[in-house]
């Protein structure tokens, strides 16, 4: 089936299998590798990507689903070659080591940011639960988002 | 927070301290350090942020066929028949490997080096007989990953079971299956040291057994190779290993190619944690490269990760202490059981490790440990993050906290009366402690975390209970030993321009290592760090270097790059003198330059040093330095940790840690504090939730990480970071290794924390809500007999 | 290998009953997708139809008709946490929701494909047994027809629905007032785990609002479906919200799982367990049953 959907602000058209899960037509239709597949399950958010601005785990995500609909990815986050300000705080406070988990973790904090611009670290870490990281402890992921929540607030 | 300002991701941000974690002291102003010290990310964070740096998974090559593994289903079965018909029906399969074609040859997926002690070749590439619930037995390739899936579940295989050995015990049983013809006790040891003018003075004797279960490494990306082998005979292999050179000496002697046709190129490795240690994938996908001569890409399933890659060992170790009123120890013995899993890999190493730490921590008179590995019908165990010392650490110090209840002292009173001094000799390895300081670790650590206080607080009588506990361990400083001369080699090349270049067999596993010998070499020769480039290990092309382990990256690798920066700086103030026409006594290199004394006042800049040299003089400004590991002084932490135990659910959480390191010197503070909180998330999972089940028949219950507990954000606690530094070792500018001591003693402070919450003796990992509840009803069944007879 | 899989997304009930006259036993129905990717994924098994639901008009919301509380199959746990009619009135659903899995989940995560996928420890399920709500279903034939919820739970576990039925609302009158409602979970992890136990329970208090005049439970994790508990329930009547909870209550909770599972190797931890459970429900039920659960005293 062909499917139609505007994925980091451009409009695509790609022909899929009805059942093809949505992590493998970015990833491999689209070319969009940023997106990461730690579990195939559901369960680390590896895979986190944003539809209609509400973070879903695209290995669970039919693909025939999103027709129609907004697709956002990591490869979406910067503008004109600029990292956006949640990208940059992840990299300046430690919170990627092998970042593996990076992509799915600011998809998840970009969700939360556009609904709660201030979130208290119980909201951060409730929004984040879904995304499972082995190198970094959380901390500087949870303050790495309360930093760029506190500078959008000083702009 | 003090928050950090927009800079450059990688250069000095000094001021950005993003945690109240840190000693509140600048060492830029405390050491006159000019990088040494600073926060810098990782030197691929930035990519990794816009998701365009290309993990394994993400690489494409032009013809690229797809792999997939045929695991067995039992623990232990001979396989009689395969059948692919129906999978080489599948129309994009170009073919079935098994026991029946590929070589025999038996391998050990630890080798790094040809004629390597320690090592057991007795892993084949495919089972004829499957030893574990996971072991190979065929494999596909096909033109799609799906349709080599879809073939493997289309391959029927005749298995004749036989029974299953789950546990080292049962391996050692006088009636147990023999797993391999040389039968199941696949290494045993004794360490032993008795100073026989130690002080007799009497004392009690308290035993305990403690053990440690099988943990899944978890990097977040799943295990995977490629590999292609070129019409003109060359074999080349990508993959996200701690050592190409390694990989190497095992796929080349295996598959009988001399080793400059097999190149081997790390590629991003999405963590490891020792879980990509071992060359579990390698020497398979380059068979199936060599068969197909296609470009193979294998990519494991997480479920396949859990189950057929590797594991911690699950160990017991039996310890009795004897010990005086005054809390001294006066012997420590030690006995070990092992279960090494279905083939030896690294297991008569990671126990014998185990054997070498408790001497390194505490001052004993007499110590006996007694270990045995041996083979069972399980997961293969392997190195994880520390290398058998969480292992022994976790034993030892739960076995110590009883010693603490029985004689009546505080548990740091006992630790502060037996951790060794600076400049103390290792009884066992003959070899010294080193700048030791674990004394100040727990003294700083015990006041900083307020244990006084809170160690006196009642846990409370009702459903929610509180306690603290506390930690010590001991881990190394890379590999040096009596038998192996640790040792690195690399090469600087300046350019035109005055940047640099590092050729160095790296392998960045996600902490950082790159930025921390950059930093170091920025510090030498006094050049910003972004203008120092880096790439990872390439056996063809990176000089020799053992790989990334054995806490060896900064102390022995960053020591490497020190010398190396200083023979450039050596290189360069020599032609600068030439040129200049001065005896080279009279310069000095800053900034970027080589300056003639003030009176003279003239000064090169290194780019021009650097162009006369190859404009002018025919000469290159390149340096290439060996580095032999002098000393293999001790890492230290000592970790606390505060829990709440849910008395009705069995459920615990660790409420407030606090890990304090001797590190002699942090190079990078951003990722020293990183390895430290990153280690809390494993320590909490393997102490109270993390765990490779078996079934009775041997076999994981699948579900990846929905039957593997993972500690999230949500259950994190807060994570508090004390660094301890003295540098008074032969690290680059006194730093020492952080990686693996950060998880040495991490899970030990928790079960503390429970056992002192509850009164319990918990003493088998992980601390689950039923072991928890077991214990507490079997006290409640203890008390109400007791009431009963009153 | 290409998979033949047809794909249809009806945009009604009528579509809705056309769609299902073409299924067969190898036919998918597809709501929030959570469960059958990663069956597909790991069975790399092809449907032959899938008929997708998240196109279905009207199958997303919560309305309150007739006295009775009307919601959508296609409500998704992230829309059933915060939905203010829910939280007002059926809060042990809103509760459930909000501990299902990740946030991700919840997203995706259907309160109709939780049903139809009727797994033993599916936590709205829980809620909508303890409800006594019933199951809207939609035929090939067209016929619209109405179930008791536990009716779709199969005996051995996973639902009764034929692959030419398909869910497409729940409903259940609205309770009285005075009436309050909680959810509670037991997993290994304070979320985004699996429940290794968990309950509803629904009270009605009398008029000064102090006794508990009736109530209702409903258990999960430990059967092949959750069900209604009755003499549990039993020992709340007469009891008093503001005292402390009734041991009756508690004990007679342990005694259910001796019932329920008395081989299981679980039953052991289970049975001791289970009382964190109840007083977890008390707790919740006494304050009001806020959509907040309950967090340790010592804290």
């Amino acid at each position: 089936m062909r499917l139609t959907a505007t994925v980091n602000g451009a409009s695509i058209a790609v022909e899929v299998a009805a059942n093809a899960r949505l992590v493998d037509v970015l990833r491999d239709a689209l070319g969009l590798t940023g997106t990461k597949v730690g579990c195939a399950a559901g369960e680390c958010g590896a895979c986190t990507v944003l539809i209609d601005g509400r973070a879903v785990n695209a290995c669970l995500v039919a693909a025939a689903q999103v027709e129609g609909r907004v697709v956002l990815t990591v490869e979406g986050l910067a503008r004109g070659g600029e990292l956006d300000r949640l990208q940059r705080k992840f990299v300046e406070m430690g919170a990627i080591q092998c970042g593996f988990c990076t992509p799915g973790l600011l998809m998840s904090a970009t969700a939360l940011l556009a609904r709660v611009p201030h979130p208290s670290r119980a909201e951060i870490a409730t929004a984040i639960a879904g995304n499972l990281c082995r190198c970094t402890g959380y901390a500087a992921i949870i303050e790495a988002i309360e930093a760029a929540a506190d500078e959008a607030v000083a702009r | 927070m003090i928050n950090s300002q927009s800079r450059h991701p990688l250069s000095r941000n000094r001021q950005s301290l993003g945690t109240k974690s840190l000693d509140d002291y600048d060492p830029g102003i405390v050491t006159g350090f000019k990088y040494v010290g600073g926060r810098y990310p990782a030197s691929d964070a930035v990519r990794k942020a816009g998701g365009d740096l290309a993990f394994g998974s993400d690489m494409r090559f032009s013809g690229m066929v797809h792999a997939a593994l045929l695991l067995s289903p039992h623990a232990h079965a001979r396989i009689l028949r395969i059948d692919a018909a129906r999978a080489r029906a599948v129309p994009e399969v170009l073919g079935v490997y098994s026991h029946f074609d590929a070589p025999a040859t038996p391998y050990c997926r630890y080798r790094i080096t040809p004629g390597q002690a320690g090592c057991v070749d007795d892993e084949p590439l495919f089972a004829s007989t499957a030893r574990f619930a996971g072991d190979r037995v065929a494999a596909v390739v096909a033109t799609t990953r799906a349709a080599a899936r879809a073939a493997v579940r289309a391959i029927d295989v005749e298995y004749e079971p036989l029974p299953a050995v789950l546990s080292a015990e049962a391996a050692l049983a006088p009636s147990a299956p023999r797993i391999h013809p040389s039968g199941n006790l696949l290494h045993e040891y004794c360490v032993e040291f008795a100073d026989p003018g130690a002080d007799p003075a009497d004392g009690v004797t308290i035993e305990s057994t403690v053990s440690t279960q099988m943990l899944h490494h978890a990097a977040l990306e799943p295990h995977l190779c490629f590999a292609e082998y070129d019409s003109a005979g060359k074999l080349t292999i990508w993959s996200p290993c701690q050592s190409v050179y390694g990989a190497r000496t095992v796929v080349a002697d295996l598959l009988g190619l001399p080793y400059h046709r097999v190149r081997v190129i790390k590629i991003p490795m999405g963590g490891s944690f020792g879980g990509k240690q071992e060359f579990i994938l390698e020497p398979v996908t380059a068979y199936l490269a060599m068969r197909t001569r296609r470009p193979v890409s294998l990519i494991l399933e997480r479920d396949e990760c859990i189950r057929a890659t590797t594991v911690r060992p699950a160990q017991r170790s039996w310890l009795r202490s004897r010990v005086g009123r005054d809390g001294r120890l006066l012997s420590v013995e030690v006995d070990t059981l092992l279960a090494a899993g279905a083939y030896a890999g690294s297991s008569p190493d990671y126990a014998e490790a185990m054997a070498h730490k408790l001497t390194r921590l505490y001052r004993m008179p007499s110590y006996r440990h007694r270990g045995r590995v041996a083979y069972t019908t399980t997961p293969v165990a392997g190195g994880m993050r520390g290398w058998g010392a969480p292992d022994i650490a976790t034993c030892a110090e739960v076995h110590l906290d009883q010693v603490a209840a029985r004689l009546g002292i505080d548990p740091v009173a006992l630790r502060l009366r037996n951790l060794v001094e600076p400049g103390d000799v290792d009884p066992v390895g003959g070899r010294g402690v080193g700048d030791a300081r674990v004394r100040e670790c727990l003294r700083r650590g015990a006041a900083r975390f307020d244990w006084a206080r809170r160690a006196a607080c009642a846990p409370g009588h009702g459903r929610w209970r509180r306690g603290v506990g506390v930690a010590c361990g001991a881990h190394k400083n890379g590999m040096l030993s009596d038998s192996f001369p640790d040792s690195t080699t690399m090469t600087l090349k300046m350019n035109e321009d005055g940047t640099l270049d590092l050729n160095a067999a790296l392998h960045e596993v996600g902490a950082g290592s790159a930025v921390t010998l950059t930093t170091i070499i920025a510090e030498e020769l006094d050049v910003a760090p972004e203008r120092i480039s880096t790439r990872e290990a390439d056996s063809e092309s990176s000089p020799f270097d053992f790989g990334c382990f054995g806490s060896r990256m900064t102390y022995v690798g960053g020591a490497g790059a020190r010398k190396l920066a200083a023979a450039l700086k050596e290189r360069l103030i020599a032609n600068a003198a030439s040129l200049l026409g001065l005896p080279i006594d009279l310069l000095s290199a800053d900034c970027g330059r080589v300056s003639a004394p003030p009176s003279d006042g003239r000064s090169l800049e290194f780019a021009a040093i650097v162009r006369h040299a190859r404009m002018r003089d025919g000469r290159d400004m390149i340096v290439t330095q060996t580095y032999s590991g002098k000393s293999n002084p001790g890492s230290y932490s000592v970790q606390f940790a505060e829990v709440e135990v849910d008395t009705w659910t069995g459920l615990a959480r660790v409420t407030d840690f606090l890990s304090v390191v001797d590190i002699g010197r942090a190079i990078n503070r951003l990722m020293v504090e990183g390895q430290c909180r990153g280690a809390v998330q494993a320590g909490v999972g393997s102490a109270l939730c993390e765990e490779v089940i078996l079934d009775e028949a041997g076999r994981t219950p699948g579900g990846g990480f929905k039957n593997y507990h993972l500690i999230n954000a949500v259950d994190m606690p807060p994570v508090d970071v004390l660094l301890v530094e003295h540098d008074g070792d032969d690290g680059p500018f006194g730093a020492k290794s952080v990686g693996e001591i950060a998880f040495v003693p991490t899970a030990a402070a928790i079960v503390n924390a429970v056992n002192r919450a509850l009164g319990t003796v918990l003493a088998d990992l992980p601390l689950t809500p039923e072991r928890i509840l077991a214990a507490l009803d079997g006290m409640a069944a203890v008390a109400t007999v007791r009431t009963t007879c009153a | 290998m290409m998979s033949g899989t047809e794909l249809l997304a009806p945009r009604n009930r009528r579509e809705l009953a056309d769609a299902l006259r073409r299924a067969t036993g190898r036919s998918c129905l597809l709501a929030g997708g959570t469960d059958w990717m990663i069956e597909w994924d790991s069975s790399g098994a092809h449907p032959d139809l899938l008929i997708d639901l998240s196109r279905l008009e009207g199958a997303a919301e919560v309305r309150t008709t007739d006295g009775m509380i009307r919601v959508g199959a296609l409500m998704t746990c992230a829309q059933l946490q915060q939905h203010e009619i829910l939280l007002g009135r059926a809060a042990c659903l809103a509760q459930a929701a909000r501990q299902v899995g990740s946030l991700q989940i919840r997203n995706a995560a259907t309160i109709g494909g939780n049903v139809a996928n009727a797994s033993p420890c599916a936590d709205l399920v829980t809620a909508l047994v303890a409800l006594r709500a019933r199951a809207t279903l939609v035929a090939a034939s067209g016929v619209t027809s109405e179930r008791p919820i536990e009716t779709l739970l199969a005996d051995q576990g996973g639902s009764t629905l034929g692959h030419d039925e398909a869910i497409v609302e729940f409903s259940w009158p609205i309770g009285r007032a005075g009436e309050r409602s909680a959810f509670g979970k037991i997993g290994v992890r304070t979320s985004v785990a699996v429940s290794r136990l968990n309950a509803a329970l629904i009270i009605c208090l009398d008029g000064a609002g102090a006794v508990i005049t009736e109530a209702r439970i409903a258990f999960g994790s430990i059967a092949t479906s959750a069900f209604q508990a009755e003499d549990v329930a039993g020992t709340l009547r007469g009891a008093s919200i503001a005292g402390d909870c009734p041991e009756a209550f508690i004990s007679r909770c342990a005694q259910l799982v001796d019932r329920s599972i008395p081989s299981r190797t679980s039953r052991p931890y289970k049975r001791l367990a289970i009382r964190g459970l109840a007083a977890d429900l008390w707790a919740l039920i006494g304050a009001g049953a806020s959509a907040s659960s309950a967090t340790p005293s010592g804290s």
